[in-house]
């Protein structure tokens, strides 16, 4: 069964905020809408523990929307 | 004599009052300016009985404030430590400790005045707001004719057990990283830079004031932390020429841009790209390439060598290595017997330059553990040389990055130690796409189960603990952890296991 959205949203509970998780767009870049640095580790670190997959440097530059990470996730799985 | 700050802004100051040494918040400070308030700072001190060999400690964000402190001490021959102004009020206890400072400038309700209270040390409360009535009736000081060989500023990095390492700077320091320096970037008077790093670090001490004042350029400051955000607004509207920046800004710069966006093109002024601090993964250099046309410039050092000892520069760039030595320095390659090992055979890099601390304050057994019999500085970073060209392999011992700052592995384990659900742990780096992290592997308590829920639990309890890029990202639960036969934890063999799983 392919994840959605929101099992990715449920995956970053602790990674990101509360406040900024509840009005991400999944469309826009995630820099963009105040996840910082530590926050898009955790979120990586969240999708390879949850989906059981591995991101690649080169992969990783790519996702930059909750769209494109749940694309890969569902590609990867 | 040999006074830093007096080299660096007197004679700038006479030649171009009126050129922007510095732009923060959208507001500008002339050299003119710069070296008024540096002075006057210099004299307020001086007022307060600090005088040379005094010393202070400056926990400011990057701001005119920060710049004024620095160069007021120098001035005055006073000994500056500025340090990381993300610390946790512990750490400023022990910096408080080991420095022992006459005075405390910090930012008004910043974690090192409580610290600073705590200990009884006099504390000043700053901001740039503050900054000119502070000064405005203060004298000037009279420049210190310094001598080279004099102690002027403590720069405080981590070490393998948390504990603070104090590494001590000159004045010919200052002097031989401006020089050499200058050469390798050829930064001019019309550029305008911006450093991610932020200055209680030699590489934002150096990005941010010793290279863009050393030839009368304008430096950009943000006195926030560095975000994607942040810096392309800065590139942009302060039309930046020189961006000096760590791997996982470029990373998020790359993640922020939207596919349809048109390539970087507010970027269009800058003309040299450099990042230091980690090493910069192959993507991503090749990623900043395709969008930029930029190829980024690398360095390699430390805060003991105070500045880059190998670096590469356009059209040398071997994406995924380190790079040459930088002249005038020399960089080997060690055995364990600190001798020299064949080219292609990986090693300990030991250094050598003028810039090379002597050591630590009060610690003469850490001080002589990192020097060679033949006097040279020994990095503790493995790695190997082909042909002239570098490649930094990792660390000897278990201190790691991420996020392009130290990570002290001891220092992460008894935060979570002190959690109830917490038998063992042990605390490793690690990667997640372009991304390092601090991962954290626990053995529990009977009793306890390892879920989400205790994930988040133990996440917090280390927030509460540490400064935040040092609180663990990855929880990886074990029955045991692999150890010595005395009893040490291997956390090689952890760091192994991760890379291939």
């Amino acid at each position: 069964m392919s994840a959605t959205l929101e099992d990715l949203k449920k995956t970053f509970a602790f990674a990101v905020p509360a406040d900024v998780l509840a009005k991400l767009d999944p469309a826009k870049p995630l820099t963009a809408q105040g996840v910082d640095s530590l926050a898009m580790t955790a979120m990586a670190v969240a999708v390879q523990n949850a989906f059981g997959v591995k991101i690649s440097v080169a992969e990783g530059l790519k996702l930059k929307t909750l769209n494109d990470v749940l694309a890969f996730v569902n590609k990867a799985r | 004599m040999m006074n830093f700050a007096a080299h660096l802004l007197l004679e700038k100051a006479r030649l171009w009052p009126e050129r922007i040494a510095a732009r923060c918040q959208g507001k500008s400070l002339t050299y003119a300016e710069l070296v008024r308030l540096s002075l006057a700072l210099g004299g307020l001190l001086r007022g307060r009985g600090i005088g040379p060999g005094g010393k202070v400690f400056i926990v400011l964000p990057d701001s005119f404030s920060f710049l004024a402190c620095f160069l007021g001490c120098m001035l005055g021959g006073v000994v500056s430590a500025p340090l990381n102004s993300r610390l946790r009020r512990q750490d400023y206890v022990e910096c408080l400790a080991d420095i022992e400072p006459a005075l405390v400038i910090a930012s008004p309700g910043h974690e090192a005045l409580a610290a600073a209270a705590a200990a009884g040390t006099p504390a000043l409360v700053l901001d740039d707001q503050g900054l000119e009535p502070l000064l405005r009736d203060a004298p000037a000081v009279a420049v210190h004719p310094a001598q080279a060989d004099d102690v002027c500023t403590f720069f405080v990095t981590s070490g393998t057990t948390g504990h603070p390492k104090v590494v001590i700077h000159r004045q010919e320091d200052f002097f031989a990283v401006g020089t050499y320096m200058g050469k390798f970037f050829g930064v001019r008077q019309d550029d305008i830079l911006l450093c991610s790093a932020k200055m209680g670090h030699a590489y934002g001490m150096f990005g941010s004031l010793i290279m863009p004042l050393q030839v009368g350029a304008t430096v950009v400051l943000d006195t926030d932390k560095p975000t994607p955000e942040n810096s392309l607004r800065l590139l942009r509207t302060e039309k930046v020429t020189v961006f000096m920046s760590v791997p996982v800004i470029y990373t998020m710069l790359l993640m922020s841009l939207d596919a349809r966006e048109e390539a970087l093109s507010g970027l269009g002024q800058v003309r040299l790209c450099f990042s230091a601090g980690e090493a910069l993964p192959e993507a991503v250099f090749l990623g900043w390439r395709a969008r930029t046309g930029l190829e980024i410039w690398q360095g390699y050092g430390s805060t003991e060598t105070m500045t880059f000892v190998i670096g590469s520069r356009p059209p040398l760039i071997v994406p995924g290595v380190a790079g040459r030595v930088i002249e005038p320095y020399g960089a080997f390659i060690l055995d364990e017997n600190h001798c020299p090992v064949p080219s292609g055979v990986p090693g300990q890099i030991a250094v050598r330059g003028n810039t090379v601390t002597r050591g630590y304050l009060n610690e003469p057994e850490w001080t002589r553990s990192i020097f060679t019999a033949d006097g040279l500085l020994l990095t503790g970073d493995m790695g190997v040389e082909h042909d002239g060209l570098f490649t930094v392999l990792g660390r000897m011992d278990d201190m790691f990055k991420a996020g392009g700052l130290w990570v002290s592995p001891m220092r992460v384990e008894n935060a979570l130690l002190s959690h109830p659900a917490v038998a063992q742990c042990a605390v490793t780096g690690g990667d997640a796409g372009a991304f390092s992290l601090v991962r954290a592997h626990v053995v529990l308590k009977p009793g306890h189960e390892a879920g989400p829920e205790l994930v988040e639990a133990l996440r917090s309890h280390a927030l509460e603990l540490l400064p935040d890029y040092m609180a663990p990202t990855d929880f990886v639960f074990h029955g045991s952890l692999p150890m010595t036969p005395s009893g040490k934890i291997q956390r090689f063999v952890l760091r192994q296991d991760a890379s291939n799983g």
